[in-house]
Order: C-alpha cells, then structure tokens, then sequence
C-alpha cells in the first residue's frame, strides 16, 4: 500500500474540515480523487504533503508518517498542485533545473528535454511572463523529469489546452505501465474517467464512495432512451426514475438491479427503438451531489 | 542547501538593484566619514580675556601638539558673534589654570574637546603648583600614557562611527535581502520550497549563508576602499575584524527572521526594517557614542541591540587591538541574541504551518 489514510481529522478553528477521511491507494494504481469545492480535496492533500498537522487519525506513505518523515517522502514523491507558484525573476528552464535538482537528481541527466518538446513550451521566458497553462507545464515537466514512486496530482490539467491535457492523460498511462502510483485530484470527471483505475469521492470532510469505476458504475443507474408507437406507462415498474417524454422519445434511467425486468417489460409496446447509456462519472457524482442536497445519500 | 544558496544568487544577479544601491550608499557615506577622518581635527575657536598675549600664544601653541585638535587664537567678540549667528557651536574661554565654555549648541565634539582640555589643564595646575616648568614633564612616564590615552578616544569616536555607519547599511543591506522570504511566502513559492526533498535544516541554512555572505561582502569592501582609498587603519588584527563581523551578521540575519516571521506582508516589513535599522543604530552607537545617551531605559533598551555589540566589539579591535578574551563578552551576548531572534523566527514561522 503507497498512501494509507485511516480516520484522518483536521479542524480549522470550529470548523471540522475533515471528519475522518480514510482512504488507500494501493502501488501501481491511479486513484481519482473527487468532491466539491470545500469538501476537503486540498486539506486532504495538504496533509499528505504535511504541509499541515493533522488532529487525528493515520496519515501515511510508504508507512511513514506524512508530516514527521515529510523530507523522506518527498524524495520519493512528484508533487504537481493545481496553481503553480514561481520565482517571476527566474526562467521555466532555470526553474525546472531547480525542482528537479531540489528532488536530489541532475537536471542535465533527467528526461527534462523530451518533456519540453511533448509539452511544446518555450523555457527561456521569464516566470511572469507565463500564461496559467504554461505556469502548470512548469511543473509538470519537473515533476515527471524525476523518478518517482508517488505523483500527488491536484488538479494538474488546470489552464491547458485541450491537445496538453491529452499529452498530460498519456504521460500518466505511461507512469502507471512502469508501475508507478498516481493520486489525481480533478474536477473534470471525464478525464478522471479515462485515466483512472479507483475513485475515491470526499464530501463534507468524509470519504462516501470509494472503488473501481466499474464497481462504481453498477451503484448507479443506467439511463434508457426509447421511442415506442405507443404511450409507455411506468407506475408498475420498479426501479425507473427521472422519466421524461420529449415528443415521441422516453428519457429514463433504470436501476442495474432491475434492467432485466424493464427489457421483459418494454416487450409488451411496440418499441421502434432502443438506446441505452453506461454511466458517466459525472452521473455517480451528481447522484451524491443530489444526495447531498436532499440531505444526505 | 547549495541548491537554496546557488538559487538566491541567481535571483540577485537578475534583480541587484537593491543590494547596489545599499552598496552605493555605504561607499558614499564611508568616503564621506572617511574625508572627515583625514581632515586635521576638530577646530576649536578660542579667546582669553586675562591672559597676557604670549602667555595666551604659548597655550594655544601647546594645545595644538596634538593631530585631534586644531584651536585657533580669535577674540571674545568675534567668537559671540559666530555663535550668536549659529556659525559655530561652542568655543572656549582659556585663562591661566582654567577655562570655560561658551556654547551655542551641543556638539559631538565637545564631549572630546573637554576630555582633552582637562588632561592638558591638570598638568598645568599641577606644573603651576609645583612650581616647575614643562620641560621636567618628559621625565614623568605616567603623564606619557595619560597624553597617549586621550589621542586614542578620539580615535575611538571616529571608529565607534565609520564602523557603526557600515554595520548600520549592512543592516539594511540584509534585511532588505531577507525580505525576498516574506514575498516568498506570499507568493507561494516558500511553500514550494518546503514540498521539496530538501531538509528545512538545508533551506534555512542555504538562506542564512547567502544573506550572511551578502553582508560580509558589503562589510568587507566598504573597510577595503576605507583602508586603501582613505588612509583609515583597522588595525592588524584581521581575524578578529572577520570574527566579529560575522557575529554581528548571524545576529542581524537572525533578527530578519524574526522579522519576517511576524509580518503578514512583504510591505509591512517594508515599514519595519527602517525602523527598526534606524531605531538600532540610533540606540546602540552607531550615530553617536552611547556616552551620549543618559536615560537609563534607553541604555538597558540597547543591550537587546546587536549593533552596540559588533560596534564594541569592532572598536576594540580597532582601536584598543584587544585579545580574544577580551571580546567573549560581546560575543556571547551577539550569540544569545541570534539564538532569542533565531528561535523567535523559526518559531513563528513553523507555527504559521499549523
């Protein structure tokens, strides 16, 4: 197990930013990290970095204690936040040789050159004068220069194009097939999708859905479109929700459980036809979006 | 650490404006204290009013053996005019066994002047009593060594302040470097530096040698052009000057952490660091001589102020050419300072990471 985290609390003042978070990534893996603003992504992470002292709980990584052995961890570690913060006097390049020689590896000798050229940036410019995607590039190139058992990733993508965040998506396909780990903290669920093996989803300070996404996608429902000669009428079917008529089309989701017996019972009209949806991540995530706002899931 | 260090180097070399300009303005003020140093002395204007005019010549001819001072033979009117119209601050009234001043307002000079007129009227009250004429003061050792004490406080005067004015802009020198923690914590970037690999132990002491060396260079060079441009001697002891320039420099460096480690912004402790170089080197001798200053608060105050430590002990060195022993006091306290600042600084600092 690379991060071990075991009812993990953090107060600010009053203010109980995590509840107890418990949460394991295990080596090799590429672990989705998501939650809405204020939900505890960053407090979380801070932790991890110890950046921060806890209040309670266990916070590990590679069993040692992230804020006691935070010097240790970091050698072994690639960190990529979400607004990068540079020296405005010195360039991307000087700055890059910096984080890679920080990390206790020779610029010269990393794989800092091939990285520019994947991420088209120019290292000679000045830090101010660096657009948001560039600052992140930045550090994207340093982190992934280095050799790195960890990458805590919170939200790396943030202010790159569209053509970045595809060359971001196969950097870490690459990472994970030299087994590497990957924490990635993300608001754009498709890409967390695409890339990631586990979820974990943090709301209010607690971890309340974590797991494969495909063991994910069956506590979800699957949505149905069907066009049919006739009126459907759903009042006898169990595990329908969300039906809307739009002209000669039903738009409906069906709970897993109950697929098998909306087919037998759509058999009964005259469908002209068929269309069905896997669950997005988005889905799952707005499920407990609206859990939360009908007071809890 | 080499890394942290090599770093502030390579952002000062992209930005020296700041350090230049302190540098600048060192050079400036030592050429400028330095040309008062090889100036021919304090002049005094003088007048007597029962003295017979030989008498009155022969006095002052005395008076003048020395390089400190210059007194000049001038009449009581002429002298009460140039005070009255602010011209001259003080003059003095010389008789036979006596003489007073006539202040117009308060001098540095004086205090010297004073010093150096009683020594030289005890030996005539004395001569006068004994009934013995100048020339038997030449078998007299012990009036040699009081004769060569005098000289050396005026010494001492210009020292206490060369030194105290390089040590006051290395001050700032430093400080002012030092605020680049403060925008570094507001920027986000110290943060980014305590995510790295590197040990806090490392960063600090990687940020500690360079703004230590930053001063050291400044120190260095302006007593460099002070002793081969301006003729001023540092005396021989060279190990010592370099030991007691940098325990007044861990201290100041210490006390900017402590600075910086209390300020929520790198503006506020743009405000602080004036007042506080300029409060220190007010208090702690760098302006004048602390003799100078007689309240009692003030004077317990400026035992808190490393600048009174490296003045002393840099004076001592200078001027007194004292042994090692002789400076494990000031030493010590510049020590206890850097460690009460130092431990202040750094916990604060960490404390901001709760």
């Amino acid at each position: 197990m690379i991060i071990e985290v075991t009812d993990l609390k953090k107060n600010f003042g009053r203010v109980q930013a995590l509840k107890g978070v418990n949460l394991t990534v295990d080596k090799g893996r590429i672990v989705g990290f998501i939650g809405p603003n204020g939900a505890g992504k960053s407090t979380t992470i801070r932790l991890l970095l110890g950046l921060l002292r806890k209040d309670g709980g266990k916070a590990k990584i590679f069993g040692l204690d992230c804020y006691q052995d935070a010097v240790e961890i970091h050698k072994r570690m690639s960190y990529v936040p979400g607004d990068v913060n540079l020296w405005p006097n010195l360039t991307g390049g000087e700055v890059i040789d910096l984080f890679i020689d920080m990390q206790g590896e020779d610029p010269k000798s990393s794989r800092k050159e091939e990285l520019i050229k994947r991420f088209d940036f120019d290292p000679s410019r000045k830090c101010r004068t660096y657009s948001k995607g560039n600052r992140q590039k930045v550090a994207l190139i340093a982190a992934f220069s280095v050799e790195s058992e960890l990458y805590i990733l919170d939200e790396p993508t943030s202010g790159l194009d569209p053509l970045m965040e595809r060359e971001f998506q196969a950097l870490v396909k690459e990472q994970k097939a030299l087994g590497k780990t990957v924490l990635l903290s993300s608001h754009i669920l498709s890409e967390v999708e695409q890339i990631c093996d586990d979820v974990a989803i943090i709301r209010q300070g607690e971890i309340i859905e974590s797991g494969s996404i495909k063991d994910l996608r069956h506590l979800t429902r699957t949505q149905f479109i069907v066009e049919a000669v006739e009126d459907l009428d759903f009042s006898e079917c169990q595990g329908v929700y969300d039906v809307v008529k739009d002209h000669d089309k039903w738009y409906f989701q069906v709970d897993h459980r109950h697929i098998a017996g909306v087919l037998s019972y759509l058999g009964n009209y005259q469908v002209t036809k068929l269309e069905t949806k896997e669950p997005t991540l988005e889905d799952l995530f707005m499920r407990h979006y609206e859990g939360d706002a009908k007071g809890g899931v | 650490m080499w890394t942290i260090f090599m770093m502030q180097w390579k952002r000062l070399f992209k930005q020296p404006f700041v350090v230049l300009t302190f540098f600048g303005l060192t050079l400036l003020f030592v050429t400028f204290l330095g040309q008062g140093q090889s100036s021919p002395g304090v002049t005094v204007q003088t007048y007597t009013t029962n003295l017979p005019n030989h008498a009155y010549e022969e006095l002052v001819e005395r008076l003048n053996r020395t390089d400190d001072f210059n007194f000049k033979i001038n009449d009581q009117e002429t002298v009460e005019g140039l005070i009255r119209n602010n011209r001259l601050s003080f003059a003095v009234q010389l008789e036979q066994d006596t003489y007073e001043f006539i202040v117009g307002q308060s001098s540095f000079s004086q205090p010297l002047t004073n010093q150096y007129l009683n020594e030289v009227y005890q030996e005539v009250r004395w001569l006068l009593a004994n009934d013995l004429t100048e020339d038997v003061l030449e078998t007299f050792v012990p009036l040699e060594v009081t004769s060569r004490d005098t000289s050396g406080s005026a010494i001492e005067f210009q020292a206490q302040v060369i030194v105290g004015m390089t040590l006051y802009f290395v001050m700032y020198t430093v400080l002012f470097q030092m605020m680049s923690i403060a925008e570094q914590k507001t920027d986000g970037t110290w943060e980014r530096m305590m995510l790295s690999p590197v040990s806090k132990f490392n960063i600090y002491s990687g940020l500690f040698l360079y703004y230590f060396l930053i001063g050291f260079i400044q120190v260095g060079v302006s007593f460099l052009i002070f002793t081969e441009w301006l003729g001023f001697s540092f005396g021989e002891q060279y190990s010592l000057l370099l030991l007691s320039i940098s325990f007044f420099l861990i201290s100041i460096v210490a006390l900017g952490l402590m600075l910086v480690s209390v300020v929520r912004t790198p503006q506020q402790l743009q405000a602080v660091i004036p007042i506080v170089a300029t409060a220190s080197a007010m208090l702690g001798g760098a302006f004048w001589p602390l003799e100078f200053v007689t309240q009692p608060w003030l004077l317990a105050f400026s035992r808190f102020i490393p600048i009174r430590y490296g003045i002393e002990s840099l004076s001592d060195v200078i001027v007194r050419s004292v042994a090692i022993n002789d400076l494990l006091v000031p030493y010590s306290l510049l020590l206890g300072l850097t460690i009460i600042f130092g431990g202040v600084g750094f916990y604060f600092i960490e404390k901001q990471r709760k």
